[in-house]
Protein backbone atom coordinates (compact mmCIF):
# COMPACT_ATOMS: atom_id res chain seq x y z
CA UNK A 1 0.00 0.00 0.00
CA UNK A 2 1.23 3.52 -0.57
CA UNK A 3 2.57 5.62 2.45
CA UNK A 4 2.62 8.93 2.36
CA UNK A 5 5.31 11.49 3.90
CA UNK A 6 6.75 9.67 6.67
CA UNK A 7 7.81 13.30 8.38
CA UNK A 8 3.74 14.51 7.90
CA UNK A 9 2.62 11.59 9.57
CA UNK A 10 5.60 11.83 12.44
CA UNK A 11 4.25 15.14 13.27
CA UNK A 12 0.51 14.38 13.76
CA UNK A 13 1.33 11.56 15.66
CA UNK A 14 3.55 13.91 17.73
CA UNK A 15 0.85 16.81 18.32
CA UNK A 16 -2.51 14.31 18.19
CA UNK A 17 -3.86 13.14 20.85
CA UNK A 18 -4.59 9.12 20.67
CA UNK A 19 -7.94 9.19 20.08
CA UNK A 20 -7.21 11.75 17.00
CA UNK A 21 -4.61 9.77 15.48
CA UNK A 22 -6.68 6.96 14.33
CA UNK A 23 -9.66 8.91 12.87
CA UNK A 24 -7.74 11.89 10.97
CA UNK A 25 -4.31 9.71 10.70
CA UNK A 26 -6.82 6.85 9.26
CA UNK A 27 -8.87 9.46 7.35
CA UNK A 28 -5.92 10.91 5.49
CA UNK A 29 -4.26 7.43 4.74
CA UNK A 30 -7.64 6.39 3.18
CA UNK A 31 -7.94 8.97 1.32
CA UNK A 32 -4.58 9.10 -0.04
CA UNK A 33 -4.04 5.64 -1.05
CA UNK A 34 -7.56 5.29 -2.59
CA UNK A 35 -8.39 8.64 -4.07
CA UNK A 36 -5.89 11.33 -4.23
CA UNK A 37 -2.83 9.73 -4.96
CA UNK A 38 -4.50 7.64 -8.53
CA UNK A 39 -6.39 11.19 -9.08
CA UNK A 40 -3.39 13.49 -8.81
CA UNK A 41 -0.31 11.37 -8.94
CA UNK A 42 2.72 11.68 -6.39
CA UNK A 43 3.66 14.84 -5.89
CA UNK A 44 0.47 16.60 -5.90
CA UNK A 45 -0.78 13.44 -3.87
CA UNK A 46 2.07 14.20 -0.98
CA UNK A 47 1.46 18.25 -1.04
CA UNK A 48 -2.64 17.67 -0.31
CA UNK A 49 -1.32 15.60 2.67
CA UNK A 50 0.82 18.32 3.85
CA UNK A 51 -1.71 20.36 3.67
CA UNK A 52 -4.23 18.47 5.49
CA UNK A 53 -1.79 17.57 8.63
CA UNK A 54 -1.08 20.87 8.89
CA UNK A 55 -4.51 22.05 9.28
CA UNK A 56 -5.28 19.34 11.63
CA UNK A 57 -2.09 19.94 13.71
CA UNK A 58 -3.01 23.78 14.07
CA UNK A 59 -6.85 23.30 14.42
CA UNK A 60 -6.18 20.36 17.43
CA UNK A 61 -3.17 22.60 19.04
CA UNK A 62 -5.81 24.78 20.43
CA UNK A 63 -8.25 22.61 21.29
CA UNK A 64 -6.16 19.90 23.14
CA UNK A 65 -7.39 18.87 26.71
CA UNK A 66 -5.13 20.25 29.54
CA UNK A 67 -3.33 17.38 31.43
CA UNK A 68 -1.04 17.17 34.34
CA UNK A 69 2.52 18.00 34.15
CA UNK A 70 2.89 14.06 35.55
CA UNK A 71 0.11 12.69 32.69
CA UNK A 72 1.52 15.59 30.19
CA UNK A 73 5.31 13.87 30.37
CA UNK A 74 4.29 10.30 30.32
CA UNK A 75 1.73 10.84 27.30
CA UNK A 76 5.43 12.89 25.63
CA UNK A 77 7.45 9.93 26.50
CA UNK A 78 4.72 7.61 25.05
CA UNK A 79 4.53 9.40 22.34
CA UNK A 80 8.42 9.82 21.98
CA UNK A 81 9.21 6.11 21.72
CA UNK A 82 6.47 4.97 19.49
CA UNK A 83 7.93 7.70 16.90
CA UNK A 84 11.21 6.03 17.91
CA UNK A 85 9.73 2.69 17.56
CA UNK A 86 8.19 3.53 14.03
CA UNK A 87 11.53 5.40 12.74
CA UNK A 88 13.19 1.80 13.53
CA UNK A 89 10.57 -0.02 11.87
CA UNK A 90 10.29 1.67 8.70
CA UNK A 91 14.03 2.15 8.49
CA UNK A 92 14.15 -1.54 8.66
CA UNK A 93 11.52 -1.96 6.19
CA UNK A 94 13.47 0.33 3.59
CA UNK A 95 17.34 -0.16 3.59
CA UNK A 96 17.36 2.11 0.30
CA UNK A 97 16.17 5.52 2.39
CA UNK A 98 17.41 4.58 5.46
CA UNK A 99 21.47 4.55 3.74
CA UNK A 100 20.27 7.91 1.50
CA UNK A 101 18.73 9.64 4.51
CA UNK A 102 22.14 8.51 7.07
CA UNK A 103 24.23 9.66 3.99
CA UNK A 104 23.05 12.89 3.49
CA UNK A 105 22.80 13.71 7.11
CA UNK A 106 26.85 12.45 7.33
CA UNK A 107 27.54 15.10 4.40
CA UNK A 108 25.50 17.59 6.31
CA UNK A 109 26.79 17.73 9.26
CA UNK A 110 30.23 16.59 7.67
CA UNK A 111 30.23 20.12 5.64
CA UNK A 112 28.90 22.39 8.08
CA UNK A 113 31.46 21.24 10.48
CA UNK A 114 34.30 21.96 8.42
CA UNK A 115 32.80 24.86 7.12
CA UNK A 116 32.37 26.38 10.54
CA UNK A 117 35.93 25.58 11.87
CA UNK A 118 37.18 26.94 8.87
CA UNK A 119 35.84 30.56 9.73
CA UNK A 120 36.28 29.95 13.24
CA UNK A 121 40.13 29.74 13.07
CA UNK A 122 40.28 32.52 10.38
CA UNK A 123 37.70 35.47 11.92
CA UNK A 124 37.26 34.41 15.54
CA UNK A 125 40.89 32.96 16.75
CA UNK A 126 44.40 35.12 16.97
CA UNK A 127 46.60 34.07 14.32
CA UNK A 128 49.37 31.40 15.78
CA UNK A 129 52.23 33.57 16.14
CA UNK A 130 53.96 35.23 19.39
CA UNK A 131 52.11 38.48 20.01
CA UNK A 132 49.41 38.43 17.09
CA UNK A 133 48.01 41.33 18.63
CA UNK A 134 50.99 43.37 17.80
CA UNK A 135 51.18 42.13 13.58
CA UNK A 136 49.92 44.60 11.48
CA UNK A 137 49.02 44.84 7.96
CA UNK A 138 51.31 46.29 5.11
CA UNK A 139 49.67 47.40 1.70
CA UNK A 140 50.83 48.53 -1.17
CA UNK A 141 48.88 51.44 -3.02
CA UNK A 142 48.46 52.98 -6.31
CA UNK A 143 47.23 55.97 -7.85
CA UNK A 144 46.31 56.68 -11.05
CA UNK A 145 47.59 59.50 -13.44
CA UNK A 146 47.38 60.53 -17.26
CA UNK A 147 50.55 60.74 -19.05
CA UNK A 148 50.75 62.75 -22.54
CA UNK A 149 50.87 59.54 -24.47
CA UNK A 150 47.00 59.36 -23.49
CA UNK A 151 46.89 56.02 -21.35
CA UNK A 152 45.97 55.86 -17.77
CA UNK A 153 49.07 54.45 -15.82
CA UNK A 154 49.09 53.27 -12.34
CA UNK A 155 52.32 54.09 -10.49
CA UNK A 156 53.49 52.89 -7.06
CA UNK A 157 53.76 56.54 -5.13
CA UNK A 158 57.10 57.57 -3.22
CA UNK A 159 57.39 56.65 0.17
CA UNK A 160 56.04 59.79 2.23
CA UNK A 161 58.15 58.68 5.31
CA UNK A 162 59.58 55.13 6.93
CA UNK A 163 59.32 54.65 10.50
CA UNK A 164 62.36 53.07 12.48
CA UNK A 165 60.19 51.67 15.12
CA UNK A 166 56.23 51.26 15.41
CA UNK A 167 55.58 53.06 18.47
CA UNK A 168 52.74 50.65 20.71
CA UNK A 169 52.63 48.32 17.67
CA UNK A 170 49.87 50.48 16.38
CA UNK A 171 49.74 53.65 13.67
CA UNK A 172 46.99 55.94 14.11
CA UNK A 173 44.09 55.97 11.88
CA UNK A 174 44.17 58.02 8.67
CA UNK A 175 47.84 57.76 8.43
CA UNK A 176 49.17 55.96 5.49
CA UNK A 177 52.56 53.89 5.25
CA UNK A 178 54.21 52.59 2.03
CA UNK B 1 -34.45 29.60 21.59
CA UNK B 2 -31.79 29.94 23.24
CA UNK B 3 -28.16 30.82 22.04
CA UNK B 4 -26.85 27.43 23.03
CA UNK B 5 -29.05 26.14 20.38
CA UNK B 6 -28.08 27.63 17.59
CA UNK B 7 -26.00 26.19 14.72
CA UNK B 8 -23.56 27.54 13.13
CA UNK B 9 -23.57 27.31 8.98
CA UNK B 10 -21.00 24.90 8.76
CA UNK B 11 -22.51 22.70 11.64
CA UNK B 12 -25.46 22.19 10.05
CA UNK B 13 -23.63 21.26 7.11
CA UNK B 14 -21.85 18.20 8.76
CA UNK B 15 -24.78 17.44 10.23
CA UNK B 16 -27.07 16.97 7.19
CA UNK B 17 -23.97 15.23 5.71
CA UNK B 18 -24.36 12.39 8.52
CA UNK B 19 -27.73 12.50 8.66
CA UNK B 20 -27.47 11.87 4.34
CA UNK B 21 -24.91 8.97 4.78
CA UNK B 22 -26.74 7.12 7.74
CA UNK B 23 -24.35 4.35 8.68
CA UNK B 24 -21.73 5.43 6.96
CA UNK B 25 -20.67 8.19 8.51
CA UNK B 26 -17.32 8.68 9.84
CA UNK B 27 -14.68 11.34 8.34
CA UNK B 28 -13.64 10.37 4.89
CA UNK B 29 -17.10 10.16 3.45
CA UNK B 30 -18.57 12.98 5.82
CA UNK B 31 -15.40 15.35 3.72
CA UNK B 32 -16.95 14.18 0.28
CA UNK B 33 -19.86 14.88 0.46
CA UNK B 34 -19.89 18.10 1.58
CA UNK B 35 -17.13 18.95 -1.12
CA UNK B 36 -19.64 17.17 -3.31
CA UNK B 37 -22.54 19.21 -2.77
CA UNK B 38 -21.23 22.42 -1.39
CA UNK B 39 -18.40 22.30 -4.32
CA UNK B 40 -16.17 24.05 -1.13
CA UNK B 41 -12.78 22.33 0.03
CA UNK B 42 -12.75 21.42 3.22
CA UNK B 43 -9.88 21.00 5.44
CA UNK B 44 -9.98 17.91 7.71
CA UNK B 45 -8.69 19.95 10.68
CA UNK B 46 -11.78 22.08 10.34
CA UNK B 47 -14.11 18.99 9.88
CA UNK B 48 -13.25 17.32 13.17
CA UNK B 49 -12.88 20.67 15.06
CA UNK B 50 -16.46 20.32 14.13
CA UNK B 51 -17.48 17.14 14.96
CA UNK B 52 -16.17 17.16 18.16
CA UNK B 53 -18.11 20.02 19.37
CA UNK B 54 -20.62 18.69 17.62
CA UNK B 55 -20.26 15.36 20.27
CA UNK B 56 -19.67 17.89 23.20
CA UNK B 57 -22.71 19.57 22.73
CA UNK B 58 -25.01 16.30 22.59
CA UNK B 59 -26.09 16.68 19.51
CA UNK B 60 -23.72 13.85 17.64
CA UNK B 61 -22.33 10.65 18.76
CA UNK B 62 -19.50 8.55 17.90
CA UNK B 63 -17.23 5.28 18.40
CA UNK B 64 -14.57 3.29 16.61
CA UNK B 65 -14.95 0.03 14.28
CA UNK B 66 -12.34 -2.39 13.91
CA UNK B 67 -9.33 -1.14 12.15
CA UNK B 68 -8.60 -2.04 8.76
CA UNK B 69 -6.00 -2.44 6.27
CA UNK B 70 -6.72 0.65 3.76
CA UNK B 71 -6.07 2.72 6.96
CA UNK B 72 -2.51 1.68 7.64
CA UNK B 73 -4.56 -0.69 10.86
CA UNK B 74 -6.36 2.08 12.03
CA UNK B 75 -9.98 2.25 13.39
CA UNK B 76 -12.43 4.43 12.02
CA UNK B 77 -14.37 6.97 13.62
CA UNK B 78 -17.92 6.54 13.03
CA UNK B 79 -20.32 9.11 13.81
CA UNK B 80 -24.58 9.55 14.09
CA UNK B 81 -26.73 12.70 14.84
CA UNK B 82 -28.48 12.31 18.01
CA UNK B 83 -31.61 13.64 18.90
CA UNK B 84 -30.81 16.95 19.97
CA UNK B 85 -28.86 17.63 17.18
CA UNK B 86 -31.93 16.74 14.99
CA UNK B 87 -33.91 18.83 16.92
CA UNK B 88 -31.22 21.93 16.70
CA UNK B 89 -31.45 20.96 13.14
CA UNK B 90 -34.89 21.73 12.36
CA UNK B 91 -34.76 24.79 14.69
CA UNK B 92 -32.28 26.10 12.15
CA UNK B 93 -34.37 25.60 9.41
CA UNK B 94 -37.32 27.28 10.58
CA UNK B 95 -35.49 30.18 11.49
CA UNK B 96 -34.25 30.74 8.10
CA UNK B 97 -37.13 30.21 6.65
CA UNK B 98 -39.23 32.65 8.98
CA UNK B 99 -36.20 34.61 7.87
CA UNK B 100 -36.74 34.27 4.38
CA UNK B 101 -40.42 34.53 4.27
CA UNK B 102 -41.53 37.60 1.43
CA UNK B 103 -37.45 38.81 1.34
CA UNK B 104 -36.40 39.55 -2.00
CA UNK B 105 -33.04 40.34 -3.30
CA UNK B 106 -32.49 43.42 -5.06
CA UNK B 107 -30.00 43.04 -8.28
CA UNK B 108 -26.17 43.21 -6.48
Amino acid sequence: MPQPPFAARLLLRLFLSKAHNESIIGDLAEDYALNVLPRLGGARANLWYWRNALSAITARLGTQPQLSPDKERTRLMTGFMQDLRYAVRTLRQNPGFAATAIIALALGIGVNTAIFTIFDQMAFRPLPVKDSHRRIRRDRQYVRSRQDDGVTHFERPARKSTPATFPGGSIAPGKQWY
Amino acid sequence: MSTRDSLGEFEQIVLLAMVRLGDNAYGVPIRHEIEKRTKRTISIGALYSTLDRLEAKGYASSWFSNPTAERGGRSRRYFKIEPPGLKALERSREVLEVMWKGVKLGRI
